[in-house]
Formats: structure tokens, sequence, C-alpha cells
């Protein structure tokens, strides 16, 4: 590493032996701005915010973030919520306003600091890929390894090449490549240099679904065995689900809310966050003595006590016990319903309106009768037994224990 | 301006100092010249400017109307026409028409205009035809004065018309020309379309291309003096060459200037938000199939521009150099058009050079301030190569004044100070090119090679630049090409005893020895008609703006 950039200087072991990383260390999850050792962490953000010119709104403001060393966050929301810019802050192509941004408990921008991208020691995949169009896809690669001896750079590219399953194709040009493997030159390049965090941003939006799942499978390979801080924008909840460690959910330049995707799936922040990871039915309820009064009837839960006004709960498809009698029998359950204490009691009646296929489970949209006019619409997962069609009627009852509180106040009724 | 002020405050922090201020310090020199001449214009009058200002002002500006309204009046008729019938209608030879009605361009208008003094003449083809046909004497028209500012407005108008051609041609053939097939599809007839669709919607094209008629106008002396015509630019001459009178020289050029910018004001105020299409929209319109009598007219219409504008000049200069190129091509003259030739590649190698400074510091600074101060360095495109010359020349002697007390000139009379005054007047040309280049190239590139521990000057150099290269080309020949023409700034600033092809075009011209003139004239044509018909310069056009 003659004459080597000092960039690396502190890179852990990387995939020069191509180590496999302390699981330990992938599993590191903590809530956002909770306090933590900052030794520990590779990246922090402290209430950063950018607004572009031309425009009013804030592309992102008061982001406050940290990211562990060898953790993989994910960076989810809507488009224009500010995800790629949070990305390009952090690479160093845009600066911040206000806040400031640390790289191993190096300050690299703030009031008084900047490090431009070129010394950040950051690795980036665009959307677009951004290969050299006149450079072969090893010399792409080779790109960043300028100041490395040439025997040492040659190495390196072929471990590369391999890791992310191009032997032999290195001498093709970009134009001679597919879109899938123009990705991998384009992570390939990204990693070699050994960056301290991995950038990727949107890195499936340019391949078909099929293609994406095998290379998101090979990605979280890559990701594992090297061990690196990364930060993904994705727009995709699955993808988010099966690569990142923690997640934070964006919404028009803030962070909703940052935890691990099980976490998030399951105890959603608000209504946005619930319906970006999988479909919701979001139920207005009125807090009572041992559970909650809602349009489809009383469910008990312990939540409900010290709660007043309007809440909105947010309930799974899963989290529905159905039956197709008025007795509680012969439940519809998508699984393991038996073991809940209260189930096999029968619930609302409710019409079936609509039955899809969605994998071993059916998802069904049920009216329920609630006494308003029109009723309540609910979306269910129900086992292939029994056989429901449009128009039956089935009751319908949350399952205990599984509904979860949005935060915030509802103004108006249930 | 506060809040823009603060907004930016981060950004500056981030500069990439070296580029910026290497653009920063390449603009304020290209700006010096215009303004010398800005600021000259305020120092005390001497007593010359009070007998210019009351007897030859008024006359200067008579004759600059007199020649802005018929150049550009025959331009705007034969450019929107040729326009609108290459885009819209189909007659026979309107493939050729398409590229061909640019390479008046390629003819400057000072060559034009010797070439119709001659052929006009009571010597010429035109006298002698029409003493033969009526049998008159050789002294029957003894008195037909052909040297006359109409005349000159409507030479101005034949071999300036393309550029409002090439303007209106570009939105005919983009979106607008959509716009044109949605109203054909409801039914309107062809002339109701041309006169209350296309006509509006072509006007900021329009008036674009005519403010360039204008100023080239404005910017022309050769032919103007050799017509004996006087305006702003004969005037500026005269009072630095014949009176030595640096004081109404500069006056002249600050007034010429301003009506330069009251053109350009013009231009901006009329087009308000309005833009004009650059490219051609992929699908080519559904054009309207002329017969019979109808495409011989479009035929006749789209060949007049082009015999007057092109080959009758083209025509008559190779007829003389027939006639002139054994005594006049010899040593000294391979010598001269060699000197041009390297002058022009150096000038436009320079000026690519600092476009790319420009373009590359304006990409990466993350503030407008680089890419607004570059739009400062354009603004000599717009400026009459006179004006230039002389705030170059009292910019030089200034400073040949500070470094030597007054003893002795460095700078001035060199070869120096004509390449700067180059790089003043055409770096529009050269940064508008690269510019574009760039934008195709497009910001990720860029950024990714940044990402992977490249400095700013290493991804240029190992990114930008190879990807640049046809963009680079492409400037550096338009540069080339625009020097090799230049005239009054050459004129003014060359070294004593230094020729090219231009100046010696046009000292021979003004000794009455125009034939001999011819070998050089076609030589410059004929490097400008090549790279006019390959590169269009649509691009270039839009400069002046």
């Amino acid at each position: 590493m003659r004459g080597a950039t000092t960039v690396n200087d502190s890179v852990p072991d990387g995939f020069d032996g191509v180590t496999v990383a302390d699981p330990a260390r992938r599993t590191t999850c903590r809530g956002a701005g909770s306090a933590t050792a900052p030794s520990n962490d590779m990246l922090r953000l402290d209430g950063v915010a950018k607004t572009y010119s031309g425009t009013s709104a804030a592309a992102v403001s008061g982001i406050d973030l940290s990211v562990a060393d060898g953790e993989v966050l994910g960076l989810v929301g809507e488009s224009g919520c500010g995800k790629s810019t949070l990305l390009r802050l952090v690479a160093g192509l845009e600066v911040p306003d206000r806040g400031a941004i640390r790289l191993a408990g190096q300050p690299v921008a703030g009031p008084r600091a900047w490090t431009p991208p070129e010394r950040r020691g950051v690795g980036m995949v665009f959307q677009d890929f951004a290969l050299f169009p006149h450079l072969s896809a090893a010399s792409n690669i080779m790109y960043g390894l300028f100041s490395m001896p040439r025997v040492e750079r040659l190495a390196r590219t072929d471990r590369i090449l391999d890791l992310v399953g191009l032997s032999g194709l290195g001498s093709r040009f970009p134009h001679q490549l597919s879109g899938g493997q123009q990705q991998r030159v384009a992570l390939a390049r990204a990693l070699a240099p050994e960056p301290r965090v991995l950038l990727m941003d949107e890195p499936f939006s340019n391949l078909d679904s099929a293609l994406k799942r095998g290379l998101r499978a090979e990605l979280a390979e890559i990701l594992g065995r090297t061990g690196i801080t990364a930060i993904l924008v994705v727009h995709d909840a699955e993808d988010v689900m099966a690569l990142a460690d923690r997640v934070a959910v964006m919404r028009a330049g803030r962070i909703r809310q940052i935890e691990s995707p099980d976490f998030l799936y399951q105890q959603p922040r608000d209504e946005y966050v619930a319906r970006f990871f999988g479909e919701t039915n979001i139920l207005h309820a009125r807090p009572r003595e041992g559970g909650f009064e809602t349009a489809i009837g009383f469910i008990p839960c312990a939540m409900a006590a010290g709660r007043s006004g309007t809440v909105r709960l947010c309930l799974r498809p899963e989290h529905f016990h159905l039956s197709i009698d008025a007795n509680g029998n012969a439940g519809g359950c998508a699984s393991g319903c038996g073991d809940v204490p209260g189930c096999g009691k029968a619930g609302r009646p409710a019409v079936v309106r609509h039955v899809r296929q969605s994998g071993l489970h059916r998802r069904i949209v049920l009216m329920v009768e609630t006494g308003s006019p029109g009723g309540a619409s609910l979306t269910v997962d129900v086992g292939p037994e029994p056989h429901l069609v449009e128009g039956d009627t089935v009751y319908v009852q949350p399952k205990p224990g599984c509904l979860h509180v949005l935060q915030g106040e509802v103004a108006g009724e249930v | 301006m506060e809040v823009a002020l603060r907004r930016w405050l981060p950004a500056v922090r981030a500069l990439p100092v070296g580029w910026t201020a290497a653009a920063l310090l390449l603009v304020a020199l290209l700006t010096v010249p215009l303004a010398v001449v800005a600021v000259g214009a305020f120092a005390p009058a001497g007593e010359a400017w009070g007998h210019v200002a009351t007897t030859l002002l008024p006359e200067y500006l008579l004759h600059t109307l007199i020649l802005a309204l018929g150049a550009g009046g025959l331009a705007l008729v034969l450019g929107v026409g040729t326009a609108w019938l290459v885009t819209m209608c189909d007659f026979p030879l309107r493939g050729f028409f398409h590229w061909a009605l640019v390479l008046p361009l390629a003819v400057p208008a000072y060559m034009a205009a010797y070439t119709y003094a001659g052929m006009l003449d009571v010597t010429g083809p035109v006298q002698r035809l029409v003493r033969w046909l009526t049998g008159a004497g050789p002294d029957a028209f003894l008195y037909w004065n052909v040297m006359r500012i109409e005349v000159l407005a409507l030479i101005f108008g034949f071999v300036l018309y393309p550029y409002i051609f090439l303007l209106t041609r570009a939105l005919f053939e983009g979106r607008s020309g959509r716009a044109l097939e949605a109203a054909r599809i409801m039914g309107r007839g062809p002339w109701s379309i041309f006169l209350r669709i296309a006509l509006p919607l072509a006007r900021p094209a329009v008036v674009a291309g005519l403010a360039l008629v204008l100023m080239e106008v404005l910017n022309d002396y050769g032919a103007v003096a050799y017509y004996g015509v006087t305006t702003f630019t004969t005037g500026i001459f005269r009072s630095w060459f014949a009176m030595g009178d640096l004081d109404t020289a500069i006056r002249l050029s600050a007034i010429l200037m301003l009506v330069v910018l009251v053109v350009l004001g013009m231009e901006r105020w009329q087009r308000g938000a309005a833009r004009y299409d650059e490219a051609g929209g992929g699908r080519p319109v559904t054009r309207y199939r002329l017969r019979g009598g109808a495409a011989a007219a479009a035929v006749v219409f789209c060949f007049l521009p082009l015999v007057m504008g092109f080959l009758l000049p083209v025509g008559q200069l190779g007829l003389w150099t027939a006639r002139t190129a054994p005594a006049v091509v010899d040593l000294s003259f391979l010598r001269m058009a060699l000197n041009s030739f390297v002058l022009a590649s150096g000038a436009a190698a320079l000026c690519v050079g600092v476009a790319v400074v420009l373009a590359y510091a304006g990409r990466i600074d993350r503030t407008p301030l680089t890419s607004s101060a570059a739009k400062l360095a354009m603004l000599g495109y717009s400026i009459p190569g006179a004006v230039i010359a002389v705030g170059v020349m009292v910019a030089v002697l200034g400073v040949d004044r500070a470094l030597t007390g007054g003893t002795a000139l460095i700078l001035t009379g060199g070869l120096g100070a004509l390449v700067f005054a180059y790089l003043v007047r055409f770096m529009a040309v050269g940064y508008l090119s690269v510019e574009a280049g760039f934008t195709r190239i497009g910001a990720n590139l860029g950024s990714a090679s940044r990402t992977l521990g490249a400095s700013p000057l290493r991804t240029l150099f190992r990114i930008e630049l190879p990807l640049l290269r046809r963009a680079v080309l492409a400037a550096g020949v338009l540069v080339f090409i625009d020097v090799l023409k230049e005239l009054p700034l050459t004129l003014i600033l060359r070294p004593f005893n230094f020729d090219t092809l231009a100046t010696r075009a046009f000292e021979l011209a003004s000794i009455e020895q125009v034939p001999q003139s011819a070998p050089a004239a076609l030589l410059v044509i004929g490097a400008a008609a090549v790279v006019v018909a390959v590169l269009h310069r649509t691009f270039s056009l839009e400069a002046r703006q």
C-alpha cells in the first residue's frame, strides 16, 4: 500500500483474504438517537439538512442517524423522500446546509469541516451504475486502485471479479455486459478500494424482477462475507427486509422510524410506515376498560389502559381469525390459532368480496357489517381450507394480542 | 438575496478552491477589454469628440439603421421561408437544400461584398451583358453606381439569412413540428397554418436569428469600408488609424457596445419565457407534397439565396483565382496561409483549453458562482471585433506602461495580444460546445470517479476528457474557422507586417486588386464551407443569447 491514500488505513481487514466478518457484528441493532458508544459508529449524522437551490422544500432535514461498524442500513420511502440525497450527502457529492457528518469519528462535513468525496473512503454504487463506458470491466474496477502497485492491483481486481461472479469477463466493455453483469461490475468497482462505507442507490431498480431476486441473495452474501458497513437505498420493502439489519423509513426529508425490519413490520410507528411494510388494516378505535371499541367490535387488549381519545390500530392480514358459522367452527386461520386463547369464538359476520391467491395463503377482502352504512372493509389472510368464494358469509375476529397501536391521536369519530 | 446567500454559504466552504480561483481569474481576464471600453466612455471627452458626436454620429446611426433594416428584412423573408419549405414541404432537391442553405455562413460578408462589386461594375459581367442586350455604348452606365448602401444591405441579407434559417428550421423540426401536424389534422390549410400557427410559434427562434444577423452587421468592417459606407466600425478605424485618437475610438466602441446590448435586450424582452427547441424531435413531420408550379416556385425560392449568398460569390472568386493564382500564389502567399492556420489553430486550442477549465470548474463547484461568471466571459461573442480590439489595445497599452514606465511596448503589437483578443471574442463558441459535451456525459460518471478516490484533475483527464473528445474537437474546429474569417479585430491588433488570409484579402481589395485577393478568400471560404456543412453550427448560434 505504498503511497496509498490514508483512507484505507483504518479499514478493518477487507476481502484481501475475503474474511468472514464476526457474525455478532451483523446483528448490531440499535434504535435511532439512542445513546451509544461513539467508538463503534462508522457513520454518524447529526441534524443534517439540505435544500436544493431553486426549491423551497428541504430535500432532507433534521437527520440524526448512526450506523455501526459492519451494519447494513436500509433506507426506504416513497420517491422524492430524500433517500438518495442522504446517500449523496454521505458520499460528499452534496454539501449539507446544516448539521455534521462523521465517518469513523472524523468530521467530514459540518460547520468547520469538509472532506471532498475522493478523500472520504466511501464507495458508491449508482442507480444507473455509472460505469465508465471507455474502460473495460477490469479497468473500471481497477480505477479506484491507482495508488497501488500494479501487481497488487491486478491481483485484487481478479479476486473482486471472482467475488461478484464475473471471472473471465474483465476484458468486456460495459456495453457488452447484461444489466445484471453491469450491476456486479458497479458493485465490484465500489468494493475494490475497500471503502469504509458502501452506499448503494436503488441497486435493483434497473433490473427485471427475476434477475433481481437472484442478485439480492448474492448481494446479501457479499455484504455478509465482507462485513462492510453499508447503506442501501431501496424502494421495495421485500428487498430491504432481505438485506438490511436495520431500516430507516423516510418521508418528506425526515426519518419517520428506524428499527429492525421485524420490528417495523410488527410495531410501525404510524400508518405510513405500516403501509410501507406490507398490506395492513388500519382501524380507528376508542380505548375502553380492558380493550378497544372498533367498527368491527370490541377487541380485548391490555394496551388500551391509560389511553383516551381516538387511536388507530394496525392489524396485519394474518392477525385475524375466521370462522364459517356463528358457533366459531372450522376456523380459517392462517396459522397456529388453536393455541391462542379466545380463538374459536365467533366474531362479526362479514361477506367475502374478493379472493386473491398469494402463495400458500389466500388473501380475501371482507365487508364487515358495522351498523353504519357501507360497513368496513378488511383484508385478511386465510389458509387453503375452507374454500371461500365471493359472496360467502364468514365470521371474523382479530386474534388477541396481535394488534398494534399507532402513534398519534386521531381527530374525529370512530 | 440573503436567503440565497445563506443557502450557498455551506457550499462555498466546499468549493474546489483551485478550480474556482482559476476559472474566476480567467473570466476576470476575459472581461477586462469590455470593462475598459465601458469605463473609458465615462472619461472626460477630448475636443475631437464634439465634432464626431454632432456630425458623424447621426450619420453612423442612420447608416447602421439602413443596413440593419435591409439585411434584417431580407434575411427574415429568406430564412423563415426556406426553413418552412425544407421542413414542412416536399419538393425536388429538398434534402439538398436542407443542408446546402447553410453554406452562405461560410462566406464572410466582406468577401461577398467584393465579388458583387466586381460583378456589377463597369467591366463586370452584369453590365457587359446589359450593354450587349441593349446595344448601348461602353459609357452608357458609367454613372450607374452599385457601391450603394442599399446593395450592401441586400448582400448582408443574402449571406446572413442562414442564422434565421437554422434556428427556425430547428424549431419546426422540434416539438413545435408536432403542433403544426396537429393543426393539419384539424383541417387547416397550409397558408393558414403558416401565418396563424407556424409564425407565432417560430417567433422566438426567428427573433433570436435576427439578433444574430444584426450583430454580424454591426460587427462588419471589411464590407462597409470597401463600399465607402460610414458606420461605427469605420469610425473606430478612422479615429484610431487615421487620427490616432484613441479617446474617440473608445467612445464609439462604447456606443456600439450599447447598440449591441440594446439588440440583445430586445431579443430577451420579446422572447420572455418562451424557449425555442434546439434539436430535431426524432420522427420527421408529415410534409405537404408540392407539385407542378408550386414545386418549381419552391425550388426557385430556395435556389435564390443559395445562388446569391454562396454560388455566385464563390464562382466569381473561382474565376478570379484561376486568373490570378499563378501570379499570386507564391512562397509568401503560402507563408501567409501557414501564418493564418497556425494562428487559428493556436487560438482555437487555447480557447478550448480555457473553455474546458471554465466548464469543468462550473460543473464541480456546486454553486452558481463559476457558471454565472462564465456567462460574463461569453459576452465577447456579441461584441463587434473592433470594440474588443480597442479594449484589448487600451488594456495592453496600460500594462506596458505599468511594466516599463512607458518606454517600451512589450505586449502591444505582439501576437499575444491578438490571440488574447480572439479568446475574448470567441470564448462562447468553445465554451458552449464543451459545456454541451459535459451535459451529454451526465454528472454521475464524474461523481463515481470522485467516490473512487480520484481528484477533480484526475477525473477530468481519465474520465471526462476521453469522453469529451468529440465535443472538444468540434469546439476547436468552430473557433478555428471563426478566427480564420475574422477581420476587424485582426486588422487592429496584428503585429506590424503580419498578414493573415483575411487581412491580405482586405488589403488587396482596398487597393483595387480584388481579383488578386481571390485565392486567399477562396481558401478561407473553402475551409469554412467544409466545417459549416459538417457541423451546421447549431449550438454555437445560441452563444449570443
